[in-house]
């Protein structure tokens, strides 16, 4: 069975993306990062995924983090201090 | 201990208050401020957009980095969102402590992984047009 989870876009993303909030589902097993590449099939404005963050449920999480049913997902840019995207 | 994402303009004597108690010799206080130039360029405006949701638990973490490694340490920090003019208050941190020495390095500390770490973003709008700061980086915004 796929997995809902509510991906929200912030700053300079949530104007690339086009939008603020997006509901996916992806398939059972998926981490963050096939989360965000099945967004960029949809959204070919994204920067990849080097330059960008994760979080999940108000949480930064690593890439390889799977998600589970219900999570919000949050794509993150570097803020205005220089938020590290040194995490993989 | 108080936290705050808000719309409304922020008072550092509020954060002062908060933070006060008898034993605290010293109160530190960083008030960052909406400056009229970047990139030698003219900034007219601000507008700060916030992961609020995440941003305040994010800043009571680093409270909370900060009692581990300061424990007499009392904390505050508010960031303000929204469209903001020169000279307005745009966050605050404010640290008191018995002596002056820790409460000036626990208020740097704690400016400094704010804006490392708590998920708030600046729109500037400037002469050469309007920009998010990413880190060291301006990206054209829409």
């Amino acid at each position: 069975m796929a997995i809902a989870v509510r991906v929200r876009f912030f700053a300079r993303l949530r104007e690339l993306a086009g939008c603020e909030v997006e509901a996916i589902e992806v398939p059972p097993g998926s981490r963050l990062k096939d989360v965000y590449d099945a967004l960029l099939a949809g959204h070919a404005a994204l920067p990849p995924r080097e330059s960008v963050r994760a979080a999940v449920n108000q949480e930064f999480a690593d890439w390889g983090v799977p998600v589970a049913d219900g999570d919000e997902v949050a794509f993150i840019p570097p803020v205005s201090g220089g938020l590290r995207c040194d995490t993989t | 201990m108080r936290y705050d994402v808000t719309t409304d303009a922020i008072d550092p004597r509020e954060l002062e208050a908060a933070v006060t108690y008898p034993g605290a010799g010293a109160i530190c206080t960083f008030s960052g401020i909406v400056r009229d130039n970047s990139r030698g360029q003219s900034v007219t405006h601000l507008d700060y957009e916030a992961y609020a949701e995440m941003a305040v638990p994010q800043m009571r973490k680093i409270g909370q980095e900060i009692k581990d490694r300061w424990p007499e340490a009392r904390v505050a920090m508010a960031h303000r969102t929204g469209r903001l003019a020169i000279g307005e208050v745009s966050v605050v941190v404010s640290v008191s402590c018995p002596h002056r020495a820790e409460a000036f390095e626990a208020c740097r500390w704690g400016i400094d992984r704010l804006k490392e770490s708590v998920p708030i973003w600046k729109k500037e709008h400037a002469s050469d047009g309007t920009f998010w700061i990413e880190g060291h980086e301006a990206k054209a915004a829409r």
